[in-house]
């Protein structure tokens, strides 16, 4: 029986459609992959608490679950998209 | 801008709007001419809406967001679009049409309404895939649905 991969890969994308790979295990936080996705998508400079994470097409509300709590795999594929968009 | 150019564009820019539009549950987009058309189902409302990109001179422009009747997508403008309580809305005129804008980056409303005409974007501001995810900010973070038509 096929042991179970603990190295999996979480496709994160922007809001403008860019996607990167990135090297997730699956009891990692949600919190730790947006963190992550935030800077191979925006730049190393750029505040992981500005952005949100999309999964399902749902806000992801519990950045403490883990990846698997919340229902990732590996292969699954989240949005990254800034918070306050401008306005007006 | 020919034509030809802005559909190979939006040709090279398809495949990301498609995959946008399948992750944040909106309909597959259609192109017909230089209008790409999105169904929106949205929970509380009592049918669904249709989403019109216009894509004239894309990408030297950027889509021209605007909904339309989903049974004759011809007519376009405010009877059509979902009513949200915080969607920062505004109107310009192009032409004669008095056009609805979500006034947002990325949307051509934006762009082209006069408080904003003095910013500077380059065209890798509005990709296809953008205004689908502008779609799902309007339908899941701009407060209360309140109904069809602004």
């Amino acid at each position: 029986m096929a042991e179970k991969s603990n190295h999996w890969t979480i496709v994160a994308v922007s809001d403008s459609g860019d996607e990167v790979s990135i090297a997730a295990h699956p009891e990692e936080k949600l919190k730790t992959l947006l963190v992550k996705a935030t800077h191979a998508l925006y730049g190393e400079n750029a505040e992981p608490d500005k952005y949100e994470l999309l999964i399902g097409g749902v806000k992801a509300d519990n950045l403490e679950a883990t990846l698997e709590q919340a229902g990732l795999h590996s292969g699954s594929e989240v949005v990254v998209q800034i918070i306050d968009v401008h306005r007006g | 801008m020919d034509a030809e150019l802005s559909i190979k564009l939006i040709e090279r820019d398809w495949a990301a709007l498609a995959a946008q539009c399948a992750r944040l549950y909106l309909g597959e987009p259609k192109l017909v001419d230089l209008q790409v058309f999105i169904t929106v189902v949205i929970e509380e409302a009592d049918g669904p809406f249709l989403a019109a990109l216009e894509c004239d001179d894309y990408n030297v422009q950027a889509p021209l967001l605007d909904f339309a009747d989903p049974d004759d997508p011809a007519h376009r403008g405010k009877p059509y679009w979902p009513k949200y309580a915080n969607a920062p809305m505004n109107s310009i005129m192009i032409g004669e049409r008095n056009v609805p804008i979500m006034c947002t980056p990325g949307t051509r409303g934006y762009h082209l309404h006069t408080s904003h005409a003095a910013e500077r974007f380059d065209p890798s501001t509005w990709p296809l895939a953008l205004s689908a995810t502008l779609l799902w900010r309007l339908t899941h973070e701009m407060g209360d649905y309140q109904g069809r038509g602004l």
